[in-house]
């Protein structure tokens, strides 16, 4: 099973049943309304007025209480019923929110067990709970999206935080790398298991971590990503497509030279990816070369540049 | 062949176990499918030797191809001899554009400059690793190839592995790694050990490192073993109480030198320079030179077995940073200093 990466910007909608309910009630009486005018328009004023005395002489014919007493009773009670509804609702609001205050409270101080007394039988007690849980996670959610989607926890007494960043690539998770940060007296990292060729130290220098840690580890979340991406896509060549031949490569996977043989001329071509921008999982220099001079295949670079180098591969062989 | 080729060979034979010879031949590539039959590994090491030489002499190999066949055999056997590790430092900024083709031509270039008789090999092997053989000579002498230095380095890293280098080749050898490689400076990182895989995996944190979650590891499986030994004798009772406790500690310990298989350092070496306090030993106080000792500790994977007694409870947790600075920084030679500013100071802090 793959997990989705986390998008960005997604903002909590609350669903407002209720609201949908007032508009169905409004909408039933506008169309009454409008229906009249139409009758009224097309048959003209005059026969509009007969017919009104004639239905004036039914009424009194008619019992006409009974019949407009039970439709206003009707709606009384309909009206009843929702005001019943929309009580009960504010009621589950306000015990969600109770029953949050203790979640949360439980949640800090893992030893106390405050056990809220609920007035309904257990069946509500426990939707209510799963309610209030579900309220949780959407705000934790929310909050970890604000921290910039970075797992943060806590060590030392609030003196230092573990901070996860985890790399992708098309929606497959990878590596997770993980920081130890002392927080005081001065923001310091202490312990990572970054590989030596990210320049950590050089980004740590750059960054404003006392003030904003963002400006740390976001910087260093690209370099990981796109190395993870690089790491991946040579992987995938390497995988998929056998006939290619790896003459050079690092660490860093940001200087690649892999031979190919192009299939219908049979002749051996040296691909040379150079990806100087080390935040990139793109290269930014393709360089062919054939028989000791450079290829005149004009199509190829823009592919290799614009597309990742496996799907680069297969666009190649059709 | 000449002497020196035959010299070469006979040492190449006494140093390459006979098991993994047949692979070594194979790969080396020098010998005919003939000549490869004709080779009965079940003979004595002496028996082969002589074969052997029979055979380079048929196909005329000299001092060159059989360098190239000591080469196949440390890079595939790189777990012997003593291995040290250096670290460059300030790296320029096309540092990290270097690659394959320049840093060779540089660092021949650069050597051959430093020294005039010296023959350079340099090789790259599948896991990125360069391997440069250096056979030193000098302006009166041809290279001597009986005792030939290896270097490894992974380009864009700062790390470079050295066996077998004398302090007098040691600032050439320098001079050329950091011209070649665009760093400033080049230093020595402190760390040895028998094992090139053990350093190279320290230094490039290759091994399974663990960080404070919200969820501890659960204990490893081989702990069920001991503990159902130990329960013979101990109260079930007992167990159960200590569990948590226990669990916190494995915990603390696999945080200071990480989990699963861990990097195998044979040593660690503690030099301590500080002062004497007992005050009612007055001639040990009143020394002028500070008071030296050194603390070696030493085991097949010590590593291990630290994490192993922080772990079972030998060692107090949380893990002392003498011990856990060791895997932190990627050392294991340590030279400890007071911090106090004379020899009448009662409080001197450790200063690694």
């Amino acid at each position: 099973m793959t997990l989705q990466p986390p998008k960005s910007n997604t903002s909590a909608t609350t669903s407002g049943c209720f609201h949908l309910k007032q508009r169905n009630v409004h909408y039933s009486t506008q169309h009454k309304y409008s229906q009249n005018m139409e009758v009224a328009t097309t048959k003209g004023v005059l026969s509009h007025l007969s017919r009104l005395e004639v239905q004036k002489r039914s009424l009194k014919s008619q019992p006409q209480q009974p019949g407009g007493v039970k439709a206003l009773r009707a709606t009384v009670e309909a009206l009843l019923t929702q005001r019943d509804q929309l009580r009960a609702e504010i009621q589950t609001h306000k015990n969600i929110k109770k029953l949050r205050v203790s979640m949360d409270k439980q949640c800090t101080n893992e030893e106390e067990e405050t056990e809220e007394g609920m007035d309904e039988d257990s069946e509500n007690s426990n939707l209510l709970r799963l309610m209030a849980r579900h309220t949780q996670l959407k705000d934790l959610l929310h909050a970890h999206n604000v921290v910039g989607g970075y797992n943060v926890v806590k060590t030392r007494q609030g003196k230092g935080v573990c901070v996860s960043v985890a790399t992708f690539y098309e929606g497959v998770y990878l590596n997770t790398y993980n920081l130890e940060i002392d927080v005081k007296p001065t923001v310091r990292i202490s312990r990572h298991n970054v590989p030596p060729f990210i320049p950590l130290n050089n980004l740590a220098e750059q960054s404003n971590m006392q003030t904003d840690l963002r400006t740390l580890l976001d910087p260093l979340s690209q370099h990981l990503n796109a190395f993870a991406g690089r790491q991946q896509q040579f992987k995938f060549v390497k995988e998929l497509h056998k006939s290619v031949e790896v003459m050079e490569s690092n660490v860093l996977c940001s200087l690649l030279v892999l031979k190919f043989t192009v299939p219908r001329e049979k002749t051996a071509v040296l691909c040379s990816l150079d990806y100087t921008d080390c935040t990139r999982s793109l290269p930014t220099r393709v360089h062919f070369e054939s028989d000791g001079r450079i290829c005149l295949v004009q199509k190829f670079p823009r592919l290799y540049i614009t597309c990742h180098l496996a799907d680069a591969f297969i666009k190649r062989d059709l | 062949m000449d002497d020196s080729a035959k010299r070469l060979l006979q040492r190449l034979m006494r140093r390459i176990p006979t098991p993994t010879l047949r692979s070594a031949l194979e790969k080396w590539g020098r010998l005919t499918t003939e000549q490869q039959k004709s080779m009965d590994f079940t003979q004595s090491k002496w028996a082969l030797t002589e074969r052997l030489l029979g055979i380079c002499e048929e196909n005329e190999l000299a001092v060159k191809q059989l360098t190239d066949l000591e080469m196949i055999h440390v890079i595939d056997n790189p777990d012997q001899g003593m291995w040290y590790a250096f670290q460059l430092m300030d790296p320029e900024d096309d540092a990290k554009s270097v690659d394959l083709t320049q840093f060779k031509e540089q660092f021949k270039s650069h050597l051959r400059e430093l020294v005039r008789n010296v023959s350079i090999k340099m090789k790259k092997h599948t896991d990125e690793a360069v391997w440069i053989r250096i056979a030193w000579g000098d302006t009166f002498s041809r290279p001597n190839h009986l005792k030939p230095t290896y270097i490894v380095h992974y380009l864009q890293t700062p790390y470079v592995f050295v066996t077998s280098i004398t302090s007098k080749q040691k600032p050439l050898l320098s001079q050329a790694l950091v011209l070649s490689t665009r760093y400033q400076a080049i230093k020595d990182a402190n760390l040895s050990g028998r094992k090139l895989t053990a350093i190279r995996d320290l230094l490039m944190k290759k091994y399974q490192q663990v960080f404070p979650t919200k969820y501890p590891i659960p204990p490893p499986e081989n702990n069920q073993t001991i503990s159902t030994f130990v329960l013979l004798f101990i109260d079930q009772h007992i167990e159960k109480e200590q569990a948590e406790l226990a669990a916190n500690r494995l915990q603390m310990a696999c945080e200071a030198f990480g989990g699963g298989m861990l990097p195998q350092l044979q040593s660690a070496v503690y030099k301590l320079e500080t002062k004497f306090r007992d005050h009612s030993n007055k001639t040990m106080t009143e020394r002028e030179e500070p008071f030296r000792c050194v603390v070696k500790f030493t085991s097949t994977n010590l590593l291990e077995s630290f994490r192993h007694c922080a772990s079972s409870g030998i060692a107090s947790t949380p893990v002392t940073p003498l011990l856990s600075c060791i895997p932190l920084k990627g050392r294991n030679y340590f030279l400890i200093t007071d911090n106090g500013p004379g020899p009448s100071s009662q409080r001197g802090q450790p200063q690694v």
